[in-house]
C-alpha cells in the first residue's frame, strides 16, 4: 500500500551517486544575507523634494530676471552688411576662439567629435568611481605615461599658438606632478588625494571659462585682441 | 514694554506664517510652486496691459468711425512692429 520513495530529500554533495537533483529552496534553506542595519533614507520625498525646491527657486529666479531685464535688442539685420567680428552666442564663444588657433576641420569636426566619442566609450573602462588618488596605486607606471602626455600636448597647442590655452594646461599639469610627488602626510594631503577625473574636469573648466571670457571682452574687429574698457 | 510686546507678537506671528509656508519640505515645495506660477503668469499680464497696447486699441477706437475705417482696420497689425531709421 505505501507507496515507495524514487528520491531521497537531503543534502548529496556526489555528483556520481546522483548526477541529477533537486533543490528545494525553503525559509530554512535560503541563502543567508549578511546585513548590516544603516540609516535609511528615501528618495522619495527626502531627496526628490529637495530637487524640486531647489529646481523652482531656479526657475523663479531665471523668470524675474527674464522680466526684470531686456536682452540687448540690435538694429534689424542687413544682409548687405556683416557685423566685423560675426560673434556665435557667448557659450560658442569659447568654440570660436579654439577656431581661430585650429584649421576649421580641427576645431569645428575633430575636436568636438573626440569629446562626444570618449563620452560614449568613457562608461566602457574603469573610470575610478570611488575617487581614488591618482598617485595611490601605480605611481611609476602613471608618472611614464602622465609626463609624456602632459609634454606632448602643451607641445601641440604651442605648435597652434593657442596661448590661452597652454596657460591652464600648464598650471593643472604643474599641481598634478606636484600632487605626484607628495604625499597623503605632506603638507598638500589634499592635492594627493585628488583623482584623476578631478584634474581633467578642472582643466575642461579652466578652458571652457578662459577662452569664453577671451571670444566675449577681449576680441575685436577682425578677432583681433582688443581692451573691452577701451572701446 | 508696549512696543517690545508689539515686536514680539509680529516676531511670533512671522514665525507662525514662516512654519505654515516652509515648515517641511512638502509646503515649502507647494508655497513655491504657487510663487512660481504667479512669477509665470506675471509676463502675459504685463504683455497685456503695456502702455503700447493702450495705444493700439485707442488708434483702433479712432479710426472706427472715419469714413476709411474699415480698410484702416484691414491693413492695422497688430503687436510689436520692430523698425530702423538711420538718421537717429
Amino acid at each position: 500500500m505505501s507507496d515507495e520513495k524514487k528520491y531521497i530529500a537531503g543534502i548529496e554533495s556526489d555528483q556520481r551517486k546522483t548526477p541529477v537533483r533537486v533543490a528545494f529552496v525553503t525559509r530554512r534553506t535560503s541563502p543567508h544575507v549578511k546585513a548590516v542595519d544603516e540609516p535609511v533614507m528615501m528618495t522619495h520625498p527626502a531627496a526628490f523634494l529637495r530637487f524640486a525646491i531647489a529646481t523652482e527657486i531656479l526657475l523663479i529666479v531665471f523668470v524675474w530676471m527674464a522680466l526684470l531685464v531686456n536682452a540687448p535688442l540690435e538694429q534689424i539685420a542687413n544682409p548687405q552688411v556683416t557685423p566685423n567680428p560675426a560673434k556665435a552666442p557667448w557659450y560658442f564663444l569659447g568654440l570660436q576662439e579654439l577656431l581661430h588657433y585650429f584649421p576649421p576641420v580641427v576645431a569645428g569636426v575633430l575636436i568636438p567629435t573626440l569629446v562626444i566619442i570618449a563620452l560614449f566609450i568613457i562608461p566602457y573602462f574603469n573610470v575610478n568611481i570611488e575617487g581614488k588618488p591618482m598617485w595611490q596605486e601605480n605611481r611609476t607606471r602613471r608618472l611614464r605615461i602622465f609626463w609624456p602626455v602632459f609634454i606632448s600636448f602643451t607641445m601641440f597647442l604651442l605648435v597652434f599658438d593657442v596661448y590661452p590655452a597652454v596657460v591652464p594646461t600648464v598650471l593643472i599639469g604643474t599641481l598634478m606632478a606636484l600632487a605626484a610627488y607628495s604625499s597623503p602626510d605632506s603638507k598638500r594631503p589634499w592635492l594627493w588625494r585628488k583623482p584623476l577625473s578631478f584634474w581633467i574636469m578642472t582643466w575642461f573648466l579652466l578652458e571652457f571659462v578662459l577662452l569664453t571670457v577671451i571670444g566675449t571682452f577681449f576680441r575685436g574687429p577682425g578677432w583681433s585682441y582688443v581692451l573691452p574698457w577701451r572701446s | 514694554m508696549v512696543l517690545r510686546a508689539a515686536v514680539e507678537k509680529l516676531m511670533q506671528m512671522l514665525k507662525r506664517i514662516r512654519r505654515w509656508l516652509f515648515g517641511d519640505a512638502l509646503r515649502a515645495f507647494g508655497t513655491l510652486s504657487v510663487v512660481l506660477a504667479a512669477s509665470l503668469a506675471i509676463a502675459p499680464t504685463t504683455e497685456l496691459f503695456n502702455q503700447w497696447h493702450a495705444y493700439q486699441r485707442g488708434y483702433l477706437r479712432l479710426v472706427r468711425f472715419r469714413a476709411d475705417g474699415n480698410s484702416l482696420q484691414r491693413r492695422f497689425q497688430p503687436g510689436l512692429q520692430q523698425i530702423w531709421i538711420p538718421e537717429l
